[in-house]
């Protein structure tokens, strides 16, 4: 099991963030009303976010900008909650059309023989005290570059209720994978790229 | 490059056919026990190679030289990707460790036996397709190929992998000295940069390098002692791994079209190399011959790298 290291504490996010200056409710006034089925990932207003070390003076970030899945977390009926999100390998996004191809290409995702990166929970458990919690733990498999691992991610609820684009529900996770871990070797001697990436999953989903 | 990387590249695979090498020619000598081909493989028309053979090495020194190419492959690979690839192999590109291998058994299986010339053709098209189906069946795991798709995509690369090692065999069983693996580390070397800055896989052109680095080392053996030759296995081993590199790159890279045929015209180039062996060509002095030899497969291949390189998009380096 590849242990995770993870950046806890409220984060500022893009989700709440922009909930904001558009003037919609934000997570608060809605956190008291109970979830009901699944959501569906918002591919707009969803983010999977990594940066990797450069040169061991630098970080590089990318975005991928396929997410596609379903979550729930149902946070007053907790063992129902789960998360399935899938992103397209090929979608990655650096701001460089030459090394988004080589990004593609089998010296890292090898998108064409692994399409997809998955995470699938199997259990998501409470971390904080308060009720219902805002802090959340994950544990599930990871998978990426056509290798599968257990992970376990925390989770922090951002927020959840009606707004005038129907009903919502969004929650951030941060956390370190190390590829090494997912076969992805190439260019970790010599620190060229390191080999911890952090990764910012932001998620916003529209009741099913 | 930096000094790690082309340690792995190109050092250690020419160190393992250097020590190899010459351990093998040195110390298996003509009529020493393990490797009692001669008599047999006479009959099968290797004989050049084996009396070649026979002057310093040994018969079993022809046989094991595929052996050390594929060993010196294989570490190069595992080097360069940083593990040990497992079978079957979790990305393509690992199956080359493998087909290396592969091409050493070839090699065995061809040397100490007088097959009739079908049988050796069926049996390296069943070797080659082993290699080419480990290369391809994530396309039908995928569900992205049905299994006709499959199954007429392995049946048609393999015949052009056993086309190819078949051509390169006959040129290594005509041709003494360091002329044919020249030519297999020109075309491996002048591969790489089409696969580095036109499929944005330099994984491949380091596994290019790897192939140009290994039959380079053994091309400058040859030249100093002309009697070393790659023999069958070493044809086996570069006529597997070089196609399978490009059938890999050609599934799983970004190659457009038309640099793939770019490729392939680089593997047909070397058809080129028996225009020396025309009637009238033939009573040139041997080594102006295998010059020219040597000559006529460089000048497209060299061509085509060397476009590679300056048609390379411009911010390539910046990353």
């Amino acid at each position: 099991m590849v242990k995770q290291t993870m950046a806890v504490g409220v984060l500022a996010s893009a989700l709440v963030g922009g909930a904001v200056v558009m003037g919609i409710p934000s997570g608060e006034p809605a956190v008291a009303r109970a979830s009901e089925g699944a959501f569906s990932v918002d591919p707009v207003h969803s983010m999977v976010v990594f940066g990797v070390g450069h040169l061991g003076v630098a970080k590089n970030y990318g975005r991928f900008n396929d997410i596609s899945g379903t979550f729930n977390i149902d946070r007053s009926n907790i063992e129902n909650a789960f998360i399935d999100i899938t992103v397209q390998a090929e979608s990655v996004d650096t701001a460089n059309e030459s090394r988004d191809k080589h990004l593609r290409s089998p010296d890292f995702f090898n998108t064409r023989q692994f399409p997809t990166l998955t995470f699938t929970s199997d259990e998501i458990t409470a971390m904080s005290r308060d009720l219902p919690p805002s802090h959340l733990r994950a544990t599930g498999e990871l998978t990426m570059h056509g290798v599968t691992k257990d992970i376990e991610v925390e989770i922090h609820f951002i927020g959840e209720g009606q707004t005038p684009r129907g009903y919502k529900q969004g929650f951030e996770a941060r956390f370190t994978i190390k590829r090494s871990d997912f076969g992805m070797t190439k260019y970790l001697e010599g620190n060229g790229i390191g080999d911890e990436v952090d990764l910012i999953v932001a998620i916003e989903g529209d009741r099913e | 490059m930096s000094i790690e990387l082309a340690l792995k590249v190109v050092v250690a695979p020419a160190l393992v056919i250097v020590v190899g090498l010459v351990l093998v020619w040195r110390v298996w000598r003509a009529g020493e026990p393990g490797w009692s081909v001669s008599a047999r493989t006479e009959a099968s028309g290797r004989t050049d190679a084996l009396r070649q053979g026979q002057r310093w090495g040994g018969a079993s020194a022809v046989v094991l030289s595929g052996v050390v190419l594929a060993v010196a492959y294989a570490l190069g690979l595992a080097l360069v990707e940083n593990q040990m690839p497992k079978l079957p192999p979790h990305v393509a590109e690992h199956t080359l460790f493998w087909l290396a291998l592969l091409g050493a058994l070839a090699g065995l299986l061809e040397m100490p036996r007088a097959l009739p010339w079908t049988v050796r053709l069926l049996t390296r098209y069943a070797i080659a397709a082993i290699g080419v189906w480990l290369i391809t069946r994530r396309k039908l795991e995928m569900g992205a190929w049905d299994e006709r798709t499959t199954a007429i995509a392995v049946a048609g690369a393999t015949l052009g992998v056993v086309v190819w090692w078949s051509v390169l065999d006959v040129l290594a069983n005509r041709v003494r000295g360091a002329a044919v693996p020249v030519i297999v580390a020109g075309l491996a070397g002048a591969s790489a940069p089409l696969l580095i800055f036109h499929a944005s896989w330099v994984g491949g052109g380091n596994l290019a390098g790897v192939l140009g680095s290994a039959f380079g080392a053994l091309a400058l053996i040859a030249a100093w002692r002309r009697d070393v030759t790659m023999g069958p296995g070493g044809a086996a081993v570069a006529g597997l791994v070089f196609p399978g590199l490009l059938w890999t790159a050609w599934l799983w890279g970004y190659f457009d079209a038309w640099q793939w045929t770019l490729l392939i015209a680089m593997l047909a180039s070397v058809l080129l190399a028996f225009v020396m062996d025309l009637p009238r060509l033939r009573d040139m002095p041997a080594l102006w011959r295998e010059m020219i030899r040597v000559t006529l497969v460089a000048v497209p291949a060299t061509a085509i790298a060397v476009w590679a390189v300056a048609a390379a998009p411009l911010d390539e380096y910046l990353y």
